[in-house]
């Protein structure tokens, strides 16, 4: 019999191992006695006289045992039945504790869940394992546009790393954000344009036709044909299965389509796709960019995805891919590129990837904080069990039981218990993370794109859960275990019963109480930050005026327009608007204050270093429409526009970084790729024009490029009473010149809709999360005190028996209760503003030092544990000092 | 108590010993006690409490093996013989203590 068969044997056979050894023990006492009688004693002594040289059966047997394999798990086994006999007498405790793990649990691992469909989990694909997703990031060229994403790769590259690896089946690339509108819907629908080998590469399963032949994306001439996602075929065309072969019109194209792909697959992007598009057609499909060149070596704007080779490991594919970004690397002087990989997920690119990374340690953390306090309270629970038990525990280690078995026993106890939360808690885990996932889709921002990913749980999921469960029942088990059992406890334990002297056992509360305080600190200093940015987005003054400003957006160069057709478009656009009973003011502009567009370039002063600014391009009369002041010079003019003069306004802060101290009029600035150089014709007042809580508010106004009016996309409409016929007549001005373009209008308020949705999402969690310390944290403050007071009877009644004023007893209770309290939310605050930097992107221009908050939430939380300390220790003083006393 | 405690010091000794002892053949709990004896001069009395854990431990790594038989005056009795692996454990024991015994003697000689 090997080791196993022993283990096998011992845990499972046990009858039949203690029968033998009974026995075998008993044979030895009688072979001892027919010694003993052989060698001339009586029987009955003889018998006698071998029981006495054996000593205790039991002790043998129990020697035996100790050393026979599988003993730690019979030990294990024997702890756990204790602990659910001793915690089946004391449900409420139970039911308390289980809830409160639950919870922890379950909202943690909801959290993780959502990350890890995010991050880690491979992408929904056969064979997923083997895609690899590639990232460069590129050093050492100066010429190099980026289209979303600094980590993308150019055409040519594209088609180098396709053709020379000796790593991948297939190398496929996509483009994940554009629109298009499809046969005039009015609304505007997702689409990817990928590569020929997109969907060999993928093989997502087919519901009806094919990917895409190489003769469809030879780009000219080639038939424009698309594959459509199952979810968009079953809206749009109510999975009609003539489909195929069907020609649908994309921006006005017509297209043909050759495929539907099965349910479930969306892309690779978290973005929804509706369809998809051969690279070739991107033309088509770009709408305000197409005039980019996206054949030119010098843009990036495709991410890669690849599928491994059967048996080449990841090492070997970075390996090889390297030696091709070398050679790549080559043909331009000071270039270099370095390359990642990593295994496809739903969320690739390292920029989101770090930065949703860094949202979601930081919410863990959050949400790890709260489980912490429930931990502690947890744990008070467990000592306060553990000094009611001290003479069972005591009797344990007196009759032999080592400290370690002892404390083993009482862990076993927290982790049963833990368990039970923590399996609770996986379940509420694997539902609640969709319907979290969703309750924040909900609260996007209506222009958000349509985000698609399923929420499940993996093996992942369930070992968070699980090593979550094991720390929280370890975090609240064992330190009660190590107190209940220290070597001194007994006595410890009387002479603090009868003293008047305050114990250290009370230390160890303090600290609980201490720890739960500086973490409820951090919690609630955090959401008071974050709600005092909610305010500040709602109620705040970007600099300008909003109120009354509608918007007009629309998008020319999506269905087709050339530049001139543009031009008049634009122009009698603005005619018609001015017309409209109710408007005021009409002032067409590349893009909107505080809006989704943004444009961001570089301009140069003389010798002075380059500035990097946002910057507008905005229609005379801009500046009056909204109400900012124009400090020093004038607006632009409609001549100025006409003539095409290269003039500029720029804010305050620019032109200050520009010429510090110097009147910026009349001076000039280089600006564009051929340095032209553009005069400051005026100076506007500082404002948050480009984003919502920029201290940086640097901004430069141009005069539309009357050389490119397809980029003008939106006009602004200053107007006078109700909103909606305005809305309708501006809509009505533009089909009146084109019947077919789909035109929005929008308050210019609703700009600050995606500023307060970020808000209220993370004010709210923020503060669901601070309150649910909070009242975790005064819990325990209470029950600490509770306790210590119901301890302290007897001395609270000497004293007043002595004659101590009920005042000045009450006041040294709560003195007391509060040290640690004190002590801990000193702690709390200045671990929160250590680490409240990291919430800076989320506040909107309110300092993560913010003093409001640093003075308000401290004294709150102080005043709120001086009444949770004060509760319990008034009802200890209205017990009569006689019956206090008798009852030590 | 004394004698428990020096087999206690030389727990190896006990299991070098018990192997000895069933090496001519195969023995019974309180034969290979006697036997243990009867080599060490009486110097060694194993005590059940040692015996029994010793044993059981020592035939759950395989190198005793067990069986029920009769004893010399038939009573039912546990014998355990010595496996291959106890043959090889034995050997192995023996020149770790020849080497420990020599260089133990060395020590006190020099």
């Amino acid at each position: 019999m090997n080791r196993v068969g022993w283990l096998w044997r011992n845990l499972f056979r046990r009858r039949a191992v203690e029968e033998d050894l009974g026995e075998e023990i008993e044979s030895y006492v009688e072979m001892l006695t027919e010694e003993k009688v052989a060698a001339g004693m009586p029987r009955e002594a003889a018998r006698r006289a071998a029981r006495v040289e054996l000593g205790s059966a039991e002790s043998v047997k129990e020697a035996v045992r100790s050393v026979s394999a599988g003993i730690l798990l019979r030990q294990v086994w024997q702890d756990l039945r204790f602990a659910a006999r001793t915690l089946k007498g004391q449900p409420g405790f139970v039911l308390v504790s289980v809830i409160t793990i639950a919870m922890g649990v379950g909202i943690n691992g909801s959290i993780f869940s959502i990350l890890n469909s995010l991050l880690l989990r491979p992408l929904p694909m056969p064979h997923s394992g083997e895609l690899v997703s590639m990232y460069q990031q590129l050093s050492g060229v100066d010429k190099r546009a980026y289209i979303s994403g600094k980590y993308r790769f150019s055409l040519s590259e594209y088609e180098r790393y396709r053709d020379s690896n000796r790593v991948f089946s297939g190398l496929a690339a996509y483009h994940p954000e554009l629109g298009a509108v499809v046969n005039d819907d009015a609304r505007e629908t997702q689409v990817q344009a990928v590569s020929c080998n997109y969907f060999n590469v993928l093989q997502p399963a087919m519901e009806l036709g094919r990917g895409f032949a190489a003769a469809e994306c030879t780009g000219a001439g080639a038939p424009n044909v698309v594959v459509l996602s199952d979810a968009f075929w079953r809206r749009e065309f109510g999975a009609d299965p003539s489909i195929l072969g069907r020609t649908i019109k994309v921006n006005r194209v017509p297209v043909t389509v050759v495929g539907v792909a099965a349910p479930g697959f969306s892309g690779t992007d978290m973005v929804e796709a509706s369809f998809w598009a051969p690279l070739p057609m991107m033309k088509q499909l770009s709408g305000v960019m197409r005039d980019i060149d996206f054949t030119s070596n010098q843009i990036s704007w495709l991410e890669l995805v690849g599928r491994r080779r059967d048996g080449v490991s990841t090492g070997e594919v970075q390996a090889n891919l390297a030696v091709i970004a070398k050679a790549i690397d080559h043909q331009e002087p000071k270039r270099s590129t370095v390359l990642t990989t990593s295994e496809a997920t739903m969320l690739g690119a390292p920029n989101k990837r770090k930065a949703l990374m860094g949202a979601g340690a930081v919410l863990l953390i959050a949400v790890g904080m709260v489980l912490l306090i429930a931990c502690a309270n947890l744990a008070n629970l467990m000592l306060a069990r553990a000094i009611a038990r001290s003479k069972e525990i005591a009797m344990r280690l007196a009759l032999g039981a080592s400290r370690s078995r002892v404390v083993r026993q009482l862990v076993t106890e927290a982790l049963l218990l833990a368990a039970m939360g923590g399996v609770l808690g996986a379940v509420v885990a694997c539902w609640s993370g969709a319907a979290l996932f969703g309750f924040v889709l909900a609260h996007l921002p209506a222009e958000a794109p349509p985000i698609h990913l399923e929420i499940h749980a993996d093996w992942r999921v369930v070992g968070y859960a699980l090593g979550v469960t094991v720390l929280t029942g370890v975090a609240f088990g064992l330190l009660p275990a190590l107190r209940a059992t220290r070597p001194d406890l007994n006595t410890l334990l009387k002479r603090e019963g009868a003293g008047l002297t305050a114990g250290s056992q009370r230390a160890g509360r303090g600290v609980l109480v201490g720890g739960q305080v500086a973490l409820c600190m951090v919690l609630l200093l955090a959401s008071g930050l974050l709600v005092r940015a909610l305010l500040r987005s709602q109620t705040v003054d970007p600099g300008f005026t909003m109120q009354n400003v509608a918007v007009l957006h629309y998008d020319l160069g999506r269905v087709g327009y050339s530049k001139a057709e543009a031009r008049a478009f634009n122009s009698s656009l603005s005619e018609k608007l001015r017309a409209v009973p109710g408007i005021d003011g009409v002032v067409p502009a590349l893009g909107t204050p505080l809006g989704d567009r943004h444009f961001i370039s570089v301009f140069k002063a003389g010798s002075q270093p380059e500035q990097v600014s946002p910057y507008l391009e905005v229609a005379p009369g801009f500046f009056s429409l909204l109400n900012l002041p124009i400090l020093r010079g004038r607006d632009f003019s409609e001549g100025d526009v006409a003539r095409g003069a290269k003039y500029m306004i720029l804010s305050e802060a620019m032109a200050r970084a520009l010429w510090p101290g110097e009147d910026p009029l009349g001076k000039v600035v280089e600006y564009g790729p051929e340095k032209a150089k553009w005069e400051v014709i005026g100076v506007a007042r500082d404002a948050e024009v480009g984003n919502l809580g920029d201290s940086d508010r640097k901004f430069v106004y141009m005069p539309p490029d009357r050389a490119d009016e397809l980029m003008m996309q939106t006009v602004m409409v200053h107007y006078r009473g109700d909103y909606g016929p305005v809305s309708n007549a501006m809509i009505a001005s533009g089909k009146g010149i084109d019947p077919a373009l789909n035109l929005t209008v929008t308050k210019l308020e609703e700009n600050l809709g995606p500023y307060q949705a970020i808000s209220r999402l993370t004010a709210g969690a923020a503060g669901i999360l601070g309150f649910a310390a909070l009242s975790l944290a005064m819990i325990g403050l209470y029950g600490t005190v509770a306790y210590g007071v119901s301890r302290r009877t007897g001395e609270i009644g000497l004293r007043l028996a002595l004659g101590a004023r009920a005042r000045d007893v009450m006041s040294m209770l709560v003195r007391q209760a509060m040290r640690p309290v004190a002590i801990g939310a000193g702690a709390g605050v200045l671990l929160c503003a250590g680490v409240s930097r990291v919430l800076a992107g989320l506040l909107f221009g309110v300092s993560p030092y913010d003093a409001v908050t640093f003075t308000a939430v401290p004294g709150l939380l102080v005043g709120i544990a001086c009444v949770a300390a004060w509760i319990p220790a008034r009802r200890a003083l209205k017990v009569d000092p006689a019956v206090a006393l008798r009852e030590n | 108590m004394g004698r428990q405690q020096r087999s206690n010091l030389l727990q190896g000794t006990l299991d070098l010993l018990i192997l000895k002892a069933l090496a001519l053949g195969e023995l019974h709990g309180l034969g290979i006690s006697r036997r243990v004896e009867q080599m060490t001069r009486g110097t060694f009395a194993v005590k059940p409490g040692s015996l029994f854990p010793a044993l059981h431990r020592m035939e759950e790594a395989g190198w005793l093996s067990s069986r029920w038989g009769e004893s010399e005056n038939n009573r039912k009795a546990k014998f355990y013989e010595l496996t291959k692996a106890g043959k090889a454990q034995l050997g192995a024991e023996k020149s770790e203590w020849d080497r420990i015994s020599v260089a133990i003697q060395c020590a006190l000689e020099s």
